[in-house]
Protein backbone atom coordinates (compact mmCIF):
# COMPACT_ATOMS: atom_id res chain seq x y z
CA UNK A 1 0.00 0.00 0.00
CA UNK A 2 2.73 2.23 0.81
CA UNK A 3 4.97 1.70 -2.50
CA UNK A 4 1.18 2.34 -4.28
CA UNK A 5 1.22 5.68 -2.47
CA UNK A 6 4.77 6.59 -3.46
CA UNK A 7 4.32 5.86 -6.91
CA UNK A 8 1.42 8.04 -7.21
CA UNK A 9 3.07 10.63 -5.51
CA UNK A 10 6.29 10.39 -7.59
CA UNK A 11 3.92 10.65 -10.64
CA UNK A 12 1.99 13.40 -9.59
CA UNK A 13 4.89 15.12 -8.80
CA UNK A 14 6.68 14.59 -12.45
CA UNK A 15 3.45 15.11 -13.80
CA UNK A 16 2.54 18.44 -12.05
CA UNK A 17 6.28 19.76 -12.35
CA UNK A 18 5.88 18.86 -16.61
CA UNK A 19 2.79 20.59 -16.69
CA UNK A 20 4.23 23.75 -15.29
CA UNK A 21 7.04 23.42 -17.60
CA UNK A 22 4.38 23.60 -20.01
CA UNK A 23 2.57 26.59 -18.47
CA UNK A 24 5.90 28.25 -18.33
CA UNK A 25 7.05 27.89 -21.98
CA UNK A 26 2.99 29.77 -22.60
CA UNK A 27 3.71 32.19 -20.36
CA UNK A 28 7.40 33.00 -21.85
CA UNK A 29 6.04 33.18 -25.21
CA UNK A 30 3.35 35.93 -24.34
CA UNK A 31 5.85 37.60 -22.94
CA UNK A 32 8.39 37.47 -26.07
CA UNK A 33 10.93 34.92 -24.22
CA UNK A 34 11.06 32.60 -26.54
CA UNK A 35 14.68 30.92 -26.27
CA UNK A 36 13.66 30.48 -22.55
CA UNK A 37 9.94 28.99 -23.91
CA UNK A 38 12.15 26.49 -25.67
CA UNK A 39 13.58 25.26 -22.62
CA UNK A 40 10.63 25.05 -20.98
CA UNK A 41 8.87 23.42 -23.76
CA UNK A 42 11.40 20.81 -24.20
CA UNK A 43 11.19 20.11 -21.03
CA UNK A 44 7.16 19.03 -21.43
CA UNK A 45 7.83 16.55 -24.25
CA UNK A 46 6.29 13.49 -23.15
CA UNK A 47 4.51 14.45 -20.60
CA UNK A 48 1.93 17.29 -22.20
CA UNK A 49 -0.12 16.73 -24.91
CA UNK A 50 1.54 16.57 -28.04
CA UNK A 51 -0.63 18.48 -30.32
CA UNK A 52 0.02 21.53 -27.79
CA UNK A 53 3.69 21.54 -27.65
CA UNK A 54 3.23 21.20 -31.83
CA UNK A 55 1.31 24.34 -31.73
CA UNK A 56 3.76 26.37 -29.48
CA UNK A 57 6.43 24.81 -31.42
CA UNK A 58 4.96 27.15 -34.19
CA UNK A 59 5.65 30.58 -32.48
CA UNK A 60 9.00 29.27 -30.75
CA UNK A 61 10.60 28.05 -34.26
CA UNK A 62 10.54 31.04 -36.51
CA UNK A 63 12.53 33.61 -33.44
CA UNK A 64 14.73 30.77 -32.35
CA UNK A 65 15.62 29.22 -35.07
CA UNK A 66 15.53 25.22 -35.45
CA UNK A 67 19.31 25.57 -33.22
CA UNK A 68 16.86 25.52 -29.46
CA UNK A 69 15.29 22.01 -30.64
CA UNK A 70 18.20 20.39 -33.21
CA UNK A 71 19.59 18.59 -29.92
CA UNK A 72 16.20 16.67 -29.00
CA UNK A 73 16.09 13.08 -29.38
CA UNK A 74 14.18 11.65 -32.83
CA UNK A 75 12.08 10.09 -30.06
CA UNK A 76 11.73 13.05 -28.17
CA UNK A 77 10.85 14.76 -31.54
CA UNK A 78 7.89 11.47 -31.98
CA UNK A 79 6.48 12.27 -29.33
CA UNK A 80 5.11 15.90 -30.29
CA UNK A 81 2.35 15.96 -32.92
CA UNK A 82 2.69 16.92 -36.49
CA UNK A 83 3.23 20.64 -37.54
CA UNK A 84 4.67 21.71 -39.91
CA UNK A 85 8.08 23.63 -37.69
CA UNK A 86 7.97 20.08 -35.85
CA UNK A 87 8.24 18.33 -39.48
CA UNK A 88 10.99 21.26 -40.59
CA UNK A 89 13.26 20.27 -37.54
CA UNK A 90 12.67 16.60 -38.19
CA UNK A 91 14.15 17.32 -41.59
CA UNK A 92 16.95 19.42 -40.80
CA UNK A 93 17.92 17.17 -38.44
CA UNK A 94 17.87 14.22 -40.68
CA UNK A 95 19.75 16.22 -43.70
CA UNK A 96 22.37 17.08 -40.87
CA UNK A 97 22.99 13.50 -40.23
CA UNK A 98 23.29 12.49 -43.88
CA UNK A 99 19.86 10.54 -43.65
CA UNK A 100 18.57 11.96 -47.32
CA UNK A 101 15.65 9.43 -47.54
CA UNK A 102 14.32 10.07 -44.10
CA UNK A 103 14.91 14.01 -44.82
CA UNK A 104 12.92 13.97 -47.65
CA UNK A 105 9.93 12.11 -45.98
CA UNK A 106 9.68 14.98 -43.09
CA UNK A 107 10.31 17.66 -45.89
CA UNK A 108 7.40 16.46 -48.19
CA UNK A 109 4.86 17.31 -44.61
CA UNK A 110 5.63 20.57 -44.17
CA UNK A 111 2.17 22.20 -45.75
CA UNK A 112 2.15 24.97 -47.99
CA UNK A 113 0.91 27.41 -46.15
CA UNK A 114 3.54 27.39 -42.88
CA UNK A 115 6.24 30.13 -42.73
CA UNK A 116 8.56 27.36 -43.21
CA UNK A 117 7.18 25.84 -47.15
CA UNK A 118 9.97 27.70 -49.39
CA UNK A 119 12.87 26.26 -47.22
CA UNK A 120 11.45 22.70 -47.28
CA UNK A 121 10.90 23.08 -51.45
CA UNK A 122 14.23 24.11 -51.44
CA UNK A 123 15.49 21.21 -49.57
CA UNK A 124 13.54 18.71 -51.31
CA UNK A 125 14.82 19.57 -54.67
CA UNK A 126 18.05 19.92 -53.75
CA UNK A 127 18.04 16.71 -52.11
CA UNK A 128 15.93 14.82 -55.36
CA UNK A 129 19.10 16.19 -56.95
CA UNK A 130 21.47 14.50 -55.09
CA UNK A 131 19.76 11.59 -54.89
CA UNK A 132 19.56 11.10 -58.64
CA UNK A 133 15.95 12.15 -59.03
CA UNK A 134 17.15 15.04 -61.33
CA UNK A 135 13.67 15.56 -63.32
CA UNK A 136 11.49 15.81 -59.86
CA UNK A 137 14.38 17.61 -59.23
CA UNK A 138 14.19 20.60 -61.78
CA UNK A 139 10.61 20.36 -61.16
CA UNK A 140 10.51 21.15 -57.97
CA UNK A 141 13.55 24.02 -58.71
CA UNK A 142 11.47 25.60 -61.18
CA UNK A 143 8.13 25.95 -58.62
CA UNK A 144 10.51 27.36 -56.32
CA UNK A 145 12.12 29.83 -58.50
CA UNK A 146 8.01 31.31 -58.81
CA UNK A 147 7.53 30.48 -55.25
CA UNK A 148 10.02 32.50 -54.19
CA UNK A 149 9.35 35.66 -56.32
CA UNK A 150 8.70 38.73 -54.53
CA UNK A 151 6.09 38.82 -51.54
CA UNK A 152 6.47 34.97 -50.76
CA UNK A 153 6.04 34.46 -47.07
CA UNK A 154 9.41 33.14 -45.08
CA UNK A 155 10.71 32.62 -41.73
CA UNK A 156 11.75 34.11 -39.92
CA UNK A 157 9.35 36.52 -40.72
CA UNK A 158 9.69 39.58 -38.03
CA UNK A 159 11.84 42.03 -39.53
CA UNK A 160 10.92 42.61 -43.23
CA UNK A 161 14.53 43.18 -44.25
CA UNK A 162 15.97 39.96 -43.06
CA UNK A 163 13.52 38.28 -44.14
CA UNK A 164 13.40 39.89 -47.65
CA UNK A 165 16.66 38.91 -47.84
CA UNK A 166 15.82 35.59 -46.76
CA UNK A 167 13.68 34.64 -49.59
CA UNK A 168 15.89 36.37 -52.34
CA UNK A 169 18.80 34.03 -50.96
CA UNK A 170 16.09 31.38 -51.72
CA UNK A 171 15.02 32.18 -55.00
CA UNK A 172 18.67 32.65 -55.69
CA UNK A 173 19.73 29.03 -54.99
CA UNK A 174 16.56 26.91 -57.01
CA UNK A 175 17.33 29.18 -59.85
CA UNK A 176 20.89 28.06 -59.55
CA UNK A 177 19.78 24.35 -59.06
CA UNK A 178 18.29 24.30 -62.72
CA UNK A 179 21.34 24.49 -64.91
CA UNK A 180 23.24 22.74 -61.94
CA UNK A 181 21.05 19.80 -62.15
CA UNK A 182 20.87 19.49 -66.25
CA UNK A 183 24.59 19.36 -66.06
CA UNK A 184 24.32 16.56 -63.94
CA UNK A 185 22.21 15.17 -66.67
CA UNK A 186 25.04 15.46 -69.21
CA UNK A 187 22.72 18.44 -70.93
CA UNK A 188 25.49 21.20 -71.01
CA UNK A 189 24.23 23.56 -73.65
CA UNK A 190 20.58 23.54 -71.53
CA UNK A 191 22.77 24.21 -68.59
CA UNK A 192 24.77 26.50 -70.13
CA UNK A 193 21.41 28.36 -71.61
CA UNK A 194 20.13 28.34 -68.39
CA UNK A 195 23.25 30.14 -66.43
CA UNK A 196 23.10 32.60 -68.70
CA UNK A 197 19.76 33.60 -68.02
CA UNK A 198 20.71 34.24 -63.98
CA UNK A 199 21.14 37.80 -62.91
CA UNK A 200 24.24 39.05 -62.54
CA UNK A 201 22.92 40.61 -58.89
CA UNK A 202 22.12 36.90 -57.68
CA UNK A 203 23.43 35.55 -54.52
CA UNK A 204 24.92 32.85 -56.35
CA UNK A 205 26.59 35.29 -58.79
CA UNK A 206 30.24 33.61 -57.59
CA UNK A 207 29.17 30.08 -58.20
CA UNK A 208 27.44 31.42 -61.46
CA UNK A 209 30.88 31.70 -62.48
CA UNK A 210 32.61 29.20 -61.62
CA UNK A 211 29.51 26.12 -62.35
CA UNK A 212 29.33 28.11 -65.55
CA UNK A 213 33.08 27.61 -66.03
CA UNK A 214 33.17 23.96 -65.71
CA UNK A 215 29.88 23.87 -68.29
CA UNK A 216 31.91 26.05 -71.18
CA UNK A 217 35.07 23.79 -70.21
CA UNK A 218 33.05 20.54 -70.96
CA UNK A 219 31.94 22.51 -74.41
CA UNK A 220 35.40 23.17 -74.79
CA UNK A 221 34.94 27.08 -74.72
CA UNK A 222 38.45 27.50 -73.18
CA UNK A 223 38.93 30.98 -73.58
CA UNK A 224 35.13 31.66 -71.85
CA UNK A 225 36.52 28.52 -69.30
CA UNK A 226 39.37 30.68 -67.73
CA UNK A 227 37.56 34.06 -68.43
CA UNK A 228 35.07 32.87 -65.75
CA UNK A 229 37.32 32.36 -63.57
CA UNK A 230 39.59 35.27 -64.01
CA UNK A 231 36.73 37.51 -62.65
CA UNK A 232 37.24 36.10 -59.26
CA UNK A 233 40.11 38.50 -59.39
CA UNK A 234 38.19 41.83 -59.09
CA UNK A 235 38.05 43.96 -55.96
CA UNK A 236 34.41 43.39 -55.98
CA UNK A 237 34.31 39.99 -55.65
CA UNK A 238 37.71 39.96 -52.75
CA UNK A 239 35.22 38.78 -50.28
CA UNK A 240 34.79 35.02 -52.26
CA UNK A 241 37.32 31.97 -52.27
CA UNK A 242 36.57 28.92 -53.97
CA UNK A 243 40.00 26.73 -54.23
CA UNK A 244 38.60 24.44 -57.50
CA UNK A 245 38.15 27.95 -59.55
CA UNK A 246 42.33 28.03 -59.88
CA UNK A 247 41.98 24.35 -60.58
CA UNK A 248 39.37 25.15 -63.28
CA UNK A 249 42.09 27.07 -65.03
CA UNK A 250 44.89 25.21 -64.18
CA UNK A 251 43.39 22.57 -66.13
CA UNK A 252 42.74 24.22 -69.06
CA UNK A 253 45.78 25.73 -69.76
CA UNK A 254 46.87 22.42 -69.47
CA UNK A 255 44.42 21.53 -72.06
CA UNK A 256 45.73 23.71 -73.96
CA UNK A 257 49.50 22.47 -73.75
CA UNK A 258 50.71 25.86 -72.33
CA UNK A 259 52.48 24.13 -69.42
CA UNK A 260 54.29 27.29 -68.27
CA UNK A 261 50.77 28.68 -67.18
CA UNK A 262 49.63 25.57 -65.76
CA UNK A 263 52.92 25.50 -63.19
CA UNK A 264 52.58 28.84 -62.32
CA UNK A 265 49.08 28.91 -61.40
CA UNK A 266 49.47 25.83 -59.05
CA UNK A 267 52.80 27.07 -57.80
CA UNK A 268 51.01 30.44 -57.03
CA UNK A 269 48.12 28.22 -55.36
CA UNK A 270 50.87 26.20 -53.12
CA UNK A 271 52.15 29.55 -51.81
CA UNK A 272 49.35 32.03 -51.28
CA UNK A 273 47.10 28.95 -50.23
CA UNK A 274 48.16 25.97 -49.17
CA UNK A 275 51.18 27.01 -46.79
CA UNK A 276 48.94 29.73 -45.14
CA UNK A 277 46.04 26.60 -44.57
CA UNK A 278 48.95 25.34 -41.73
CA UNK A 279 48.48 28.44 -39.81
CA UNK A 280 44.66 28.51 -40.47
CA UNK A 281 44.50 25.40 -38.87
CA UNK A 282 46.71 25.45 -35.95
CA UNK A 283 44.63 28.89 -34.45
CA UNK A 284 41.80 27.60 -34.69
CA UNK A 285 42.03 23.62 -33.60
CA UNK A 286 40.90 22.83 -36.29
CA UNK A 287 42.18 18.76 -36.17
CA UNK A 288 40.35 18.67 -32.55
CA UNK A 289 36.94 18.51 -31.85
CA UNK A 290 37.34 21.28 -29.70
CA UNK A 291 35.01 24.44 -30.10
CA UNK A 292 36.78 27.32 -30.36
CA UNK A 293 34.88 31.17 -29.82
CA UNK A 294 33.90 31.90 -33.01
CA UNK A 295 31.12 34.21 -31.87
CA UNK A 296 33.44 36.37 -29.62
CA UNK A 297 35.90 36.58 -32.63
CA UNK A 298 32.73 37.65 -34.71
CA UNK A 299 31.39 40.51 -32.63
CA UNK A 300 34.80 42.00 -32.59
CA UNK A 301 35.69 41.77 -35.92
CA UNK A 302 33.69 44.55 -36.89
CA UNK A 303 35.19 47.13 -34.06
CA UNK A 304 38.56 45.67 -33.97
CA UNK A 305 40.50 46.60 -37.09
CA UNK A 306 42.34 42.96 -37.07
CA UNK A 307 45.52 42.43 -39.78
CA UNK A 308 44.22 41.47 -43.22
CA UNK A 309 45.81 38.00 -43.57
CA UNK A 310 44.35 34.70 -44.58
CA UNK A 311 42.01 34.22 -41.59
CA UNK A 312 40.42 37.29 -41.52
CA UNK A 313 39.64 37.19 -45.19
CA UNK A 314 38.07 33.18 -44.38
CA UNK A 315 36.32 35.14 -41.76
CA UNK A 316 35.07 37.65 -44.42
CA UNK A 317 34.30 35.21 -46.90
CA UNK A 318 31.89 33.08 -43.74
CA UNK A 319 30.39 36.27 -42.97
CA UNK A 320 29.21 36.86 -47.02
CA UNK A 321 27.29 33.25 -46.06
CA UNK A 322 23.58 33.93 -45.59
CA UNK A 323 23.82 30.78 -42.89
CA UNK A 324 25.66 33.63 -40.62
CA UNK A 325 23.12 36.15 -41.50
CA UNK A 326 20.31 34.28 -40.06
CA UNK A 327 22.31 33.27 -37.18
CA UNK A 328 23.06 36.61 -36.65
CA UNK A 329 19.51 37.67 -36.86
CA UNK A 330 18.38 35.43 -34.33
CA UNK A 331 21.56 35.98 -31.83
CA UNK A 332 20.15 39.74 -32.00
CA UNK A 333 16.53 38.49 -30.72
CA UNK A 334 18.44 36.30 -27.71
CA UNK A 335 20.33 39.18 -26.51
CA UNK A 336 17.25 41.33 -26.61
CA UNK A 337 15.74 38.44 -24.47
CA UNK A 338 18.34 38.79 -22.12
CA UNK A 339 17.68 42.02 -21.32
CA UNK A 340 14.00 41.41 -20.14
CA UNK A 341 14.13 37.76 -19.02
CA UNK A 342 12.45 37.46 -15.57
CA UNK A 343 14.41 35.77 -12.91
CA UNK A 344 12.15 32.79 -12.88
CA UNK A 345 13.04 32.35 -16.34
CA UNK A 346 16.94 32.83 -16.42
CA UNK A 347 18.07 29.52 -16.04
CA UNK A 348 16.30 28.24 -18.93
CA UNK A 349 17.53 31.09 -20.78
CA UNK A 350 21.04 30.28 -20.08
CA UNK A 351 20.57 27.02 -21.16
CA UNK A 352 19.01 28.33 -24.14
CA UNK A 353 22.19 30.44 -24.85
CA UNK A 354 24.55 28.12 -24.16
CA UNK A 355 22.90 25.88 -26.67
CA UNK A 356 22.57 28.54 -28.92
CA UNK A 357 26.20 29.36 -28.79
CA UNK A 358 27.52 26.30 -29.09
CA UNK A 359 25.46 25.65 -32.35
CA UNK A 360 27.25 29.09 -33.62
CA UNK A 361 30.62 27.88 -32.79
CA UNK A 362 30.53 24.76 -34.42
CA UNK A 363 28.73 26.01 -37.23
CA UNK A 364 31.87 28.32 -38.32
CA UNK A 365 33.90 25.19 -37.31
CA UNK A 366 32.52 22.99 -39.74
CA UNK A 367 32.69 25.87 -42.30
CA UNK A 368 36.19 26.30 -41.91
CA UNK A 369 37.12 22.55 -41.74
CA UNK A 370 35.01 22.58 -45.31
CA UNK A 371 37.56 25.03 -46.79
CA UNK A 372 40.44 23.21 -45.37
CA UNK A 373 39.18 20.00 -46.59
CA UNK A 374 38.38 21.98 -50.02
CA UNK A 375 41.80 23.31 -49.71
CA UNK A 376 44.04 20.20 -49.09
CA UNK A 377 42.02 18.18 -51.80
CA UNK A 378 42.71 21.30 -54.63
CA UNK A 379 46.44 21.03 -53.88
CA UNK A 380 46.58 17.36 -53.74
CA UNK A 381 45.24 16.88 -57.32
CA UNK A 382 47.61 20.16 -58.21
CA UNK A 383 50.53 18.70 -57.43
CA UNK A 384 49.41 15.57 -59.13
CA UNK A 385 49.47 17.17 -62.26
CA UNK A 386 52.60 19.54 -61.48
CA UNK A 387 54.19 15.72 -61.51
CA UNK A 388 53.04 14.74 -64.30
CA UNK A 389 53.68 17.97 -66.28
CA UNK A 390 57.31 17.66 -65.05
CA UNK A 391 57.30 14.16 -66.38
CA UNK A 392 55.78 14.62 -70.07
CA UNK A 393 58.70 17.47 -70.78
CA UNK A 394 61.17 15.36 -69.43
CA UNK A 395 60.05 12.56 -71.65
CA UNK A 396 59.13 14.90 -74.87
CA UNK A 397 63.05 15.91 -74.53
CA UNK A 398 64.68 12.43 -74.45
CA UNK A 399 62.23 12.15 -77.56
CA UNK A 400 63.57 14.93 -79.37
CA UNK A 401 66.86 13.98 -77.99
CA UNK A 402 66.54 10.11 -79.69
CA UNK A 403 64.68 11.73 -83.20
CA UNK A 404 68.01 13.91 -83.41
CA UNK A 405 69.88 11.07 -82.94
CA UNK A 406 68.77 9.02 -85.31
CA UNK A 407 68.64 11.37 -88.23
CA UNK A 408 72.04 12.31 -87.35
CA UNK A 409 72.81 8.35 -88.32
CA UNK A 410 71.66 8.54 -91.18
CA UNK A 411 72.14 11.57 -92.82
CA UNK A 412 75.27 12.53 -91.11
CA UNK A 413 74.53 15.89 -91.18
CA UNK A 414 75.91 18.07 -87.70
CA UNK A 415 73.35 20.80 -86.95
CA UNK A 416 75.79 21.62 -83.32
CA UNK A 417 77.44 24.24 -83.52
CA UNK A 418 81.19 24.00 -82.37
CA UNK A 419 83.88 23.29 -84.79
CA UNK A 420 85.24 20.15 -86.80
CA UNK A 421 88.40 19.70 -89.42
CA UNK A 422 87.32 17.30 -91.85
CA UNK A 423 89.00 14.88 -90.98
CA UNK A 424 87.32 14.70 -87.73
CA UNK A 425 84.14 12.35 -87.33
CA UNK A 426 81.09 12.23 -85.16
CA UNK A 427 80.37 8.94 -83.51
CA UNK A 428 78.29 7.47 -80.95
CA UNK A 429 79.75 6.88 -77.59
CA UNK A 430 79.37 3.62 -76.14
CA UNK A 431 82.13 3.82 -73.38
CA UNK A 432 85.00 2.77 -75.72
CA UNK A 433 88.14 4.61 -75.97
CA UNK A 434 90.67 4.50 -78.71
CA UNK A 435 94.29 4.61 -77.87
CA UNK A 436 95.50 6.95 -80.62
CA UNK A 437 92.32 9.01 -80.05
CA UNK A 438 92.87 9.46 -76.31
CA UNK A 439 92.56 13.53 -75.84
CA UNK A 440 90.97 14.34 -78.81
CA UNK A 441 86.88 13.66 -77.32
CA UNK A 442 84.91 16.38 -77.22
CA UNK A 443 81.01 15.83 -76.14
CA UNK A 444 77.83 16.90 -77.56
CA UNK A 445 76.62 19.73 -75.88
CA UNK A 446 72.96 21.02 -76.37
CA UNK A 447 72.07 24.85 -75.19
CA UNK A 448 68.11 25.49 -74.06
CA UNK A 449 68.79 28.99 -74.58
CA UNK A 450 66.16 31.08 -77.25
CA UNK A 451 67.35 33.51 -78.18
CA UNK A 452 70.29 36.09 -76.25
CA UNK A 453 71.65 34.13 -73.60
CA UNK A 454 71.47 36.32 -70.12
CA UNK A 455 75.56 35.68 -69.63
CA UNK B 1 18.32 -23.42 4.80
CA UNK B 2 18.10 -26.73 3.28
CA UNK B 3 19.00 -24.81 -0.18
CA UNK B 4 21.63 -22.78 1.30
CA UNK B 5 23.57 -26.03 2.30
CA UNK B 6 23.50 -27.28 -1.13
CA UNK B 7 24.40 -24.24 -2.82
CA UNK B 8 27.53 -23.74 -0.21
CA UNK B 9 28.31 -27.70 -1.04
CA UNK B 10 28.31 -27.11 -4.62
CA UNK B 11 30.46 -24.08 -5.02
CA UNK B 12 33.15 -25.67 -2.32
CA UNK B 13 33.47 -28.98 -4.54
CA UNK B 14 33.59 -26.79 -7.85
CA UNK B 15 36.23 -24.24 -6.10
CA UNK B 16 38.19 -27.83 -5.73
CA UNK B 17 37.37 -29.32 -9.47
CA UNK B 18 38.78 -26.02 -10.94
CA UNK B 19 41.94 -26.55 -8.09
CA UNK B 20 42.87 -29.78 -9.72
CA UNK B 21 42.84 -29.11 -13.49
CA UNK B 22 45.51 -26.46 -13.82
CA UNK B 23 45.51 -25.57 -17.41
CA UNK B 24 48.76 -24.80 -18.81
CA UNK B 25 49.40 -22.72 -22.04
CA UNK B 26 51.87 -22.88 -24.18
CA UNK B 27 53.13 -20.67 -26.67
CA UNK B 28 54.79 -21.58 -30.17
CA UNK B 29 58.36 -21.36 -29.38
CA UNK B 30 59.30 -20.50 -33.11
CA UNK B 31 57.21 -19.31 -36.23
CA UNK B 32 58.63 -18.70 -39.65
CA UNK B 33 56.42 -16.22 -41.92
CA UNK B 34 56.77 -17.64 -45.69
CA UNK B 35 57.09 -14.01 -46.93
CA UNK B 36 57.53 -15.19 -50.40
CA UNK B 37 54.29 -16.95 -50.32
CA UNK B 38 52.57 -13.98 -49.18
CA UNK B 39 52.51 -12.21 -52.77
CA UNK B 40 50.05 -9.22 -53.16
CA UNK B 41 48.23 -9.11 -56.82
CA UNK B 42 48.20 -5.66 -58.28
CA UNK B 43 49.81 -3.37 -60.46
CA UNK B 44 53.10 -1.97 -59.37
CA UNK B 45 51.75 1.85 -59.08
CA UNK B 46 53.86 5.05 -57.02
CA UNK B 47 53.25 8.19 -56.52
CA UNK B 48 56.39 8.59 -58.32
CA UNK B 49 58.81 11.73 -58.38
CA UNK B 50 60.67 13.41 -60.95
CA UNK B 51 63.65 10.81 -60.99
CA UNK B 52 61.05 7.87 -60.91
CA UNK B 53 60.43 5.76 -64.08
CA UNK B 54 57.75 7.30 -65.79
CA UNK B 55 55.99 4.46 -67.05
CA UNK B 56 54.95 3.47 -63.68
CA UNK B 57 53.31 6.31 -62.82
CA UNK B 58 50.19 6.67 -63.18
CA UNK B 59 49.50 9.08 -65.73
CA UNK B 60 47.52 12.52 -64.63
CA UNK B 61 43.90 12.42 -67.11
CA UNK B 62 42.33 15.03 -67.17
CA UNK B 63 38.60 13.32 -68.01
CA UNK B 64 39.04 11.48 -64.56
CA UNK B 65 39.37 15.46 -62.91
CA UNK B 66 36.39 17.07 -64.78
CA UNK B 67 33.53 17.53 -62.56
CA UNK B 68 30.23 15.32 -62.91
CA UNK B 69 27.59 17.17 -60.72
CA UNK B 70 27.53 20.14 -58.30
CA UNK B 71 26.35 18.21 -55.58
CA UNK B 72 28.56 19.57 -52.68
CA UNK B 73 28.00 22.90 -53.46
CA UNK B 74 24.30 21.94 -53.38
CA UNK B 75 24.72 20.20 -50.26
CA UNK B 76 26.26 23.17 -48.71
CA UNK B 77 23.74 25.92 -49.79
CA UNK B 78 21.54 23.33 -47.40
CA UNK B 79 23.81 24.12 -44.46
CA UNK B 80 22.89 27.86 -44.58
CA UNK B 81 19.66 27.13 -44.94
CA UNK B 82 18.30 27.18 -41.03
Amino acid sequence: MLKKITILFIFLFFSGNSFASYKKAVSAVKQKNYFAASVHLKRAIGRTNGKKIAILMEKIVPKTGIYAFLDLSMKSLNKIGSSSAVNYVKGKKMFFLKKDKEAIKYFSKVSAGSNFYLQSVLNLASLYEINGQVSKAIKLAKRCVKLSSRGAKVSPSRIRRVSAAFRAYIHDTCEILIPRAYYKQGKIKKSVAHFKRIDSRSYQFPHLLFDSSWAYFRLKNYNRAVGRNLTFQAPLLDNYFLPESEFVKAITYLRLCDYDETIKIIKNFDKNVRKKLQVFQKSFDLKTNRSFPFLDYMKTRKTKKYKKDFITKMYDVLAMKPGIKILEYHYKILKREEKRTKLSDKRAFRSAKADFVKFYNMYIKVKFVGFAKEIIRVSNIMTEMELDIYTFLKNELYDKKNKRKRKRRTSKELVYNYKRKKNQHIYDFNGEFWADELGNYIPLLESSCKGKSAF
Amino acid sequence: MKYLLITLFLSISAHSQNAKEKVEYQYKKEEYFDFDALEVQGQLLSPGDLTSNADKRVKFQIKNFIRKDFDDYIREDLIDIH
